[in-house]
C-alpha cells in the first residue's frame, strides 16, 4: 500500500514537471516556416546539379544558367557551406548564377527557404542591383 | 562463455541505436520517398490562401515541394510542371520518388505521381530535359 502510494506520487511529480519542461520549451521555438528579415551572401546557384555532383562555376557555368532559365530552382551557397534556396522565380535571376550575391527578405526558421525582396550582384569591387 | 555474452551484448547495443536512429541494417537501392499537399515554397507561410498563393507562383515557374508534417521539401523541377498537378488546386496530393538531400531539404525526381481521389497516377516529368527547354526559351 505505502509503496503504491509512493509510486503514484512519484509519477504525478515526473508528469507535472515533464509537461512544465515541454511547455517552457515550445515557447522559445519558432516554427519551422515562419519568416523573419535576414540577408545572405554567397554564390548563386542551381540546386539539382550542386546536389547531384557538386558543381558550381567553372565548366558548369552555362549549364547552370540554362537550367535556371529553364526554372529549375536557386540557392545561395554561403561561405559556412549553408545552402539557402530561393522562392523567386529562377529564370529571372538565371543571369547572375554562379556570381556572388547578397540576397535580402525573409527566410524560414529552419534556415531552408528564402523569400527574396532585393538582390545585389558583386561586380568586382562594387555591388549593382539586380532585377528580381 | 564470457566471449559470447560480451558479443550478445555487442550486437544488442547495435541493434537498439539501429532502432533509435531509424536506420536498418539492410539499406537497398530504393529511392526516397515523400508525400503529402503540394505547396509553392514562397507560399509555406499564407496558411488561409495557401492553394491561391501557390498557384499563382508555381504558374510562373517560381519552386515548390511537398509538405509533409512539419517538414517541407523542395521538388528540384520547374514549379510550371507542378502547376499541372491537380495538386496545385488544392485538393489532391503528390508523392515524390528520388534522391532526397539534406535530410529532406530537396528532392530530385525519379518519379512524380498525384492522387485526385482516384488512385495515384503518374505525371509525365518532361523537364528531365532542361537544357533544350531553356534554350527554347524559357525566358519569356
Amino acid at each position: 500500500m505505502r509503496t503504491s502510494i509512493y509510486n503514484l506520487v512519484l509519477l504525478a511529480v515526473l508528469t507535472t514537471s515533464c509537461a512544465g519542461s515541454l511547455a517552457g520549451t515550445r515557447k522559445g521555438i519558432a516554427e519551422p516556416f515562419d519568416t523573419r528579415p535576414a540577408e545572405i551572401e554567397g554564390t548563386l546557384l542551381e540546386v539539382r546539379h550542386f546536389f547531384e555532383t557538386g558543381a558550381i562555376a567553372d565548366d558548369h557555368t552555362y549549364c547552370a544558367y540554362l537550367s535556371s532559365l529553364a526554372e529549375m530552382p536557386v540557392g545561395v551557397l554561403t561561405k559556412d557551406g549553408r545552402l539557402v534556396i530561393l522562392t523567386s522565380r529562377p529564370s529571372q535571376i538565371a543571369a547572375h548564377v554562379t556570381k556572388v550575391v547578397r540576397v535580402r527578405g525573409r527566410q524560414t526558421a529552419n534556415g531552408q527557404l528564402l523569400v527574396p525582396s532585393s538582390l545585389r550582384v558583386k561586380d568586382g569591387t562594387t555591388w549593382a542591383t539586380a532585377r528580381l | 562463455m564470457k566471449i559470447s555474452i560480451h558479443i550478445s551484448v555487442a550486437l544488442s547495443l547495435l541493434v537498439v541505436a539501429g532502432v533509435a536512429t531509424g536506420e536498418t541494417f539492410t539499406r537497398d537501392l530504393a529511392p526516397d520517398v515523400v508525400e503529402g499537399p503540394l505547396r509553392a515554397a514562397e507560399c509555406l507561410g499564407a496558411a488561409d490562401q495557401a492553394s491561391a498563393c501557390s498557384r499563382r507562383a508555381l504558374e510562373v515557374g517560381k519552386p515548390g515541394g511537398v509538405l509533409d508534417g512539419q517538414r517541407f521539401t523542395v521538388l528540384l523541377v520547374d514549379g510550371r510542371v507542378l502547376h499541372r498537378t491537380c495538386a496545385a488546386g488544392g485538393e489532391g496530393r503528390l508523392r515524390a520518388s528520388g534522391v532526397l538531400y539534406r535530410d529532406g531539404f530537396a528532392m530530385s525526381l525519379f518519379r512524380l505521381e498525384e492522387d485526385c481521389g482516384q488512385g495515384w497516377t503518374a505525371v509525365d516529368l518532361p523537364h528531365t530535359g532542361t537544357l533544350a527547354e531553356g534554350a527554347a526559351g524559357g525566358d519569356e
